[in-house]
């Protein structure tokens, strides 16, 4: 057994996070909000990369290197469909792909131009025949609602969608982390930095145990989803549950302890906790994604060595 | 190696697996269908702890990871892990025995004199001697180093007068794994001596503490003037801290909590049939996502063993998992409590006993979790320091 993400793939998550620092950071997602088809040339820099080679399904080393690309746009809230295009190699016809359901579903980055399908927890997809201009809520500035063509089976993508997203999400999450540790270590209060009280320490603890269980859980399920695919979904499910709630604990705490200059936007924070929003909320939010695998795990059982499988 | 290429892969060794089958096949032959462990008040369930130990002692199955010159068979950290797993998730059916070899034997290889190795690594292999830790004290609990308990100088050794606390499996064991303070001048770190004690020596009196964790969990220890030689110091007088802190790193990952709770969680649609398809949908959806962090726990788990295998522990890396593992035996505990209701208050025409039991007694013990071995507390302050908050 070996828990370590290849060396290979760690290499390019590092060269990915460099060249996106030099391109500006958290400053990228600052200028697509002011001027969305910036996200475009975002795209040109992920192309320069070589990231539209790798394909995820390939081999183990491309399969990390995907993940750990995404965990780095989350780190940056890089405001492009990364996961939803690495994941899209799978699917004939399809440069990005979103689960979704319904008639007229939204997602984010609908508006980007690309050949874009929905996926259904059942193995089948639509294309979109029409993306409607982005919503521009303040929690959702670049979802979209669309249109869709007919429904038919194919290739089941959406328990890899939903892992890459869920690398997305620690990534930004490991981020918000990182961000708060340095804030209280560096804002004095009553004398002291606040990393020095005790309980601003437990409270970030708390963050860590949950990026860290998130973190070990995204690299089994990304091995899981190659290597065990009959429990592809329920493993997604299972990867997406613990992302939400580690969500609610890395943000909460985050906004915590950056205080009021948290919520302002000259701080980092305050943009990853925004743009989290998209992920965390579509295609279902935390209840919903509690409901679909306690139903998978009624019927199909739980891998563990443990006990040998139940279920169906 | 040079040019060995690592790729992360979760597959179990073919080894591991078929040590998995050989333990569930044993523990079906071996343990009536009602076993919940050694430590509860029929004498029974102890006796059979102690046959079970002796059948793996046969097996070489006891010191599975010891070198082959202390009668081991050197198998990996993940063939341990297995062991591990599938004791704790069948109630620990070795007993008291489990912290022997997780942590004693281990100890006494390392510092053992030849006599002290000789005395006890064929009777701890061969399942027939159980240790007990004497390190708490009521002054002495979190903050181990402020223990009292001390050995005075005499004519050739040392008289011993003090009381430990919380002792478990006293009552059971052949033999405490004491400290003691042999230099009250010296600093609280320091002037402290690790001595292996039989239980049966003159002035020892062993105290059971009736408790919410059920029998032998907890016990008092009390010396009083018991002798101890320079043959039953464990590693250099006055250097225990060091020895305690050197032993307790075998024990990285403890007991597998994970596993009983995995175990449990996925036992429970079964053995409640009718009942479990009646619960409320908000009971079933924190019943999959316990399962989900108990996943977490075994995947924390795996990440210290990988290190260690690779020689790299972090201390941090422990702690986080402790925390995640202590909790989770308490979530499942109220998770599992919340299914089977009010049947765990016990009474007559429970159709569920069998399953209701494990859960009571897993609840009972669970509430002890985030205490034992390091408290959640500490965990925390460790975990704070690595992440470079407060003081190094």
């Amino acid at each position: 057994m070996n828990t370590e993400l290849a060396t290979e793939a760690v290499d390019f998550e590092r060269s990915v996070r460099s060249a996106l620092e030099a391109s500006g950071g958290f400053e990228l997602v600052q200028r697509a909000e002011t001027e969305p088809a910036y996200r475009q040339s975002i795209g040109d820099q992920l192309a320069a990369l070589g990231m539209w080679d790798i394909d995820a399904r390939a081999d183990d080393l491309q399969l990390a290197a995907a993940a750990l690309s995404c965990r780095t746009a989350g780190w940056f809230a890089l405001p492009y469909p990364l996961a939803e295009r690495l994941a899209a190699r799978q699917l004939q016809g399809a440069e990005a792909v979103a689960v979704a359901s319904g008639a007229s579903p939204r997602f984010a980055h609908a508006d980007l131009g690309l050949d874009w399908f929905v996926i259904g927890l059942d193995g089948r997809s639509a294309p979109v025949v029409t993306a409607h201009p982005a919503v521009g809520g303040k929690l959702g500035r670049f979802v979209a609602p669309v249109e869709l063509g007919a429904w038919s089976r194919s290739a089941d993508v959406a328990p890899m969608v939903l892992v890459l997203q869920c690398w997305t999400l620690l990534g930004m999450l490991q981020s918000a982390q990182e961000l708060t540790c340095n804030h209280v270590r560096d804002r004095h209060q009553f004398g002291q930095a606040l990393a020095a009280f005790q309980s601003v320490q437990f409270a970030l603890t708390e963050v860590s145990v949950a990026t860290q269980g998130l973190e070990e859980l995204c690299k089994y399920t990304l091995w899981a989803v190659r290597h065990r695919p009959e429990d592809a979904l329920t493993d997604a499910l299972a990867l997406r549950t613990a992302a939400l709630e580690a969500a609610e604990t890395a943000f909460r705490t985050g906004h915590q302890l950056h205080g009021a200059i948290g919520f302002c936007d000259e701080t980092p924070i305050s943009w990853l906790s925004r743009y989290s929003q998209t992920l965390r909320r579509l295609p279902f939010g935390r209840s919903d994604t509690e409901s679909l695998l306690a139903g998978r795990i009624s019927r199909f059982g739980f891998y563990t060595p443990v006990v040998e499988k139940v279920g169906e | 190696m040079v040019g060995e290429v690592r790729r992360m892969d979760f597959r179990e060794s073919l080894e591991a697996g078929a040590l998995r089958g050989e333990l569930r096949k044993l523990m079906a032959d071996m343990l009536p269908d009602d076993f919940l462990g050694a430590f509860t008040d029929d004498p029974k369930d102890f006796e059979t702890t102690q046959r079970f130990c002796r059948e793996l002692g046969t097996r070489q199955l006891i010191p599975l990871a010891w070198p082959p010159e202390y009668g081991g068979q050197e198998r990996s950290p993940w063939d341990q892990m297995a062991l591990r797993e599938e004791m704790w998730a069948h109630h620990e059916p070795r007993g008291p025995q489990y912290m022997t070899v997780n942590w004693v034997a281990p100890a006494l290889m390392r510092l053992g004199t030849d006599q002290q190795k000789q005395r006890h690594l064929p009777a701890i292999a061969a399942g027939d001697e159980v240790w007990c830790q004497g390190f708490s004290e009521p002054e002495a609990g979190s903050d181990l180093a402020s223990l009292r308990t001390a050995a005075h100088p005499v004519d050739g050794g040392w008289e011993i007068h003090g009381q430990k606390v919380w002792t478990s499996y006293a009552l059971l064991a052949d033999w405490i794994f004491l400290l003691a303070r042999t230099d009250p001048t010296a600093e609280k770190h320091h002037g402290i001596t690790v001595f292996l004690i039989p239980l049966d020596r003159p002035g020892v009196e062993v105290r059971p503490i009736r408790a919410i964790v059920g029998p032998h969990h907890l016990n008092e220890v009390f010396f009083d003037g018991v002798w101890a030689g320079p043959e039953d110091v464990l590693g250099e007088v006055n250097d225990g801290w060091r020895v305690v802190r050197e032993t307790l790193a075998f024990e990285r990952v403890g007991i597998a909590r994970y596993a009983r709770c995995e175990r449990l969680l996925l036992e429970a649609p079964v053995a409640l049939g009718d009942r479990w398809a009646a619960l409320p949908p908000v009971l079933l959806t924190r019943w999959a996502t316990a399962l989900v962090h108990t996943r977490q726990a075994r995947l924390l788990a795996y990440r210290v063993i990988d290190k260690q295998t690779t020689g790299g522990v972090d201390p941090a890396d422990v702690a986080a998992y402790r925390i995640t593992v202590t909790r989770l035996d308490q979530e499942v505990g109220e998770v599992l409590m919340d299914a089977v209701q009010e049947y765990a208050l016990g009474g007559a025409g429970d159709p569920y006993r069998r399953f209701v039991a494990a859960v009571e007694d897993h609840w009972r013990y669970a509430q002890a979790s985030t205490v034992a071995s390091g408290s959640v507390e500490m965990q925390r302050i460790l975990l704070a320091r690595s992440m470079n908050l407060g003081r190094r």
